[in-house]
C-alpha cells in the first residue's frame, strides 16, 4: 500500500520495455478501429507514405505512459490527470522503455505529481508525459 | 498521426450511470515540418452525467501532413 509519506520526490517509478511486433500493432489498431496502413503495411508506410519503417503508434506509446503511473498507484489512489506529447517516431523493430518519477507532494490535498517518458534504445525522449494521481486518504498512516 | 492527449478525470463512473459525451473540433492550423506543411487538429471530448456532472474532459491533437 502507498503511504504518501513514505513517497520521495525524485523516487522512479518501474522501468518496463517495450518490443512492439507487427501482429501486436495489427491488434493494437484492429482495436482502436484505425485502418492507417503506417501500423501494419510495410511497402505502403516506406513507399507511398515514405517513412523509414512501420509506425509505433503514438497513443499506444500513450497507454504505456498511463500504464506507468496506474500499475505504480495500483488501488491505492486514483488518476485525477494525464498529458503526453508525442515528439518523435519510432518504428517497428525498436525496443521503447516507459518510465517516470515523482516530482511533487502535497500531503494536504494527497495529490502526487509525476513525471513520466517513453524513451528509444538511444536515449531520447520520444514522448513525455506527466500525471496527477490523488493517493486514496485511507491510506494515510494510522487511518482506518 | 498522432500529437498528443490531456486527460482530467473529474470521478470515477458506476454501474447506473448515464454519460454524455460530446466531441467538437476545437482548433485547425498549420506548422511548416521538416518535410512540408503539417495541419494539426485539436479535438475535445467532454462526459457529463445525465445531469451535467462533469466525469472527464479529453483533449486530443492530431496532424496531418
Amino acid at each position: 500500500m502507498l503511504n504518501i509519506q513514505d513517497l520521495e520526490v525524485g523516487s522512479q517509478l518501474p522501468q518496463r520495455e517495450y518490443t512492439a511486433s507487427n501482429v501486436s500493432l495489427f491488434l493494437y489498431n484492429a482495436a482502436v478501429w484505425n485502418p492507417h496502413r503506417i501500423h501494419y503495411d510495410e511497402r505502403y508506410t516506406t513507399e507511398i507514405e515514405a517513412h523509414p519503417g512501420i509506425v509505433i503508434d503514438g497513443p499506444l506509446q500513450g497507454d504505456w505512459l498511463c500504464q506507468v503511473a496506474l500499475n505504480w498507484l495500483g488501488d491505492d489512489g486514483i488518476l485525477s490527470t494525464f498529458n503526453y506529447t508525442n515528439r518523435r517516431a519510432a518504428y517497428l523493430g525498436e525496443t521503447l522503455i516507459s518510465g517516470g518519477r515523482i516530482v511533487a507532494i502535497n500531503e494536504n490535498t494527497q495529490e502526487v505529481d509525476l513525471e513520466l517518458f517513453i524513451k528509444n534504445e538511444a536515449g531520447n525522449v520520444i514522448t513525455p508525459g506527466s500525471a496527477c494521481v490523488t493517493i486514496a486518504s485511507s491510506n494515510l498512516r494510522g487511518a482506518g | 498521426m498522432a500529437g498528443g492527449t490531456k486527460l482530467r478525470l473529474h470521478r470515477s463512473i458506476r454501474p447506473g450511470d448515464v454519460l454524455v459525451g460530446t466531441r467538437k473540433i476545437v482548433n485547425v492550423y498549420e506548422k511548416q515540418g521538416s518535410t512540408g506543411p503539417l495541419i494539426f487538429t485539436v479535438r475535445e471530448l467532454t462526459i457529463t452525467t445525465a445531469d451535467s456532472e462533469p466525469v472527464m474532459e479529453e483533449i486530443q491533437t492530431s496532424i496531418a501532413r
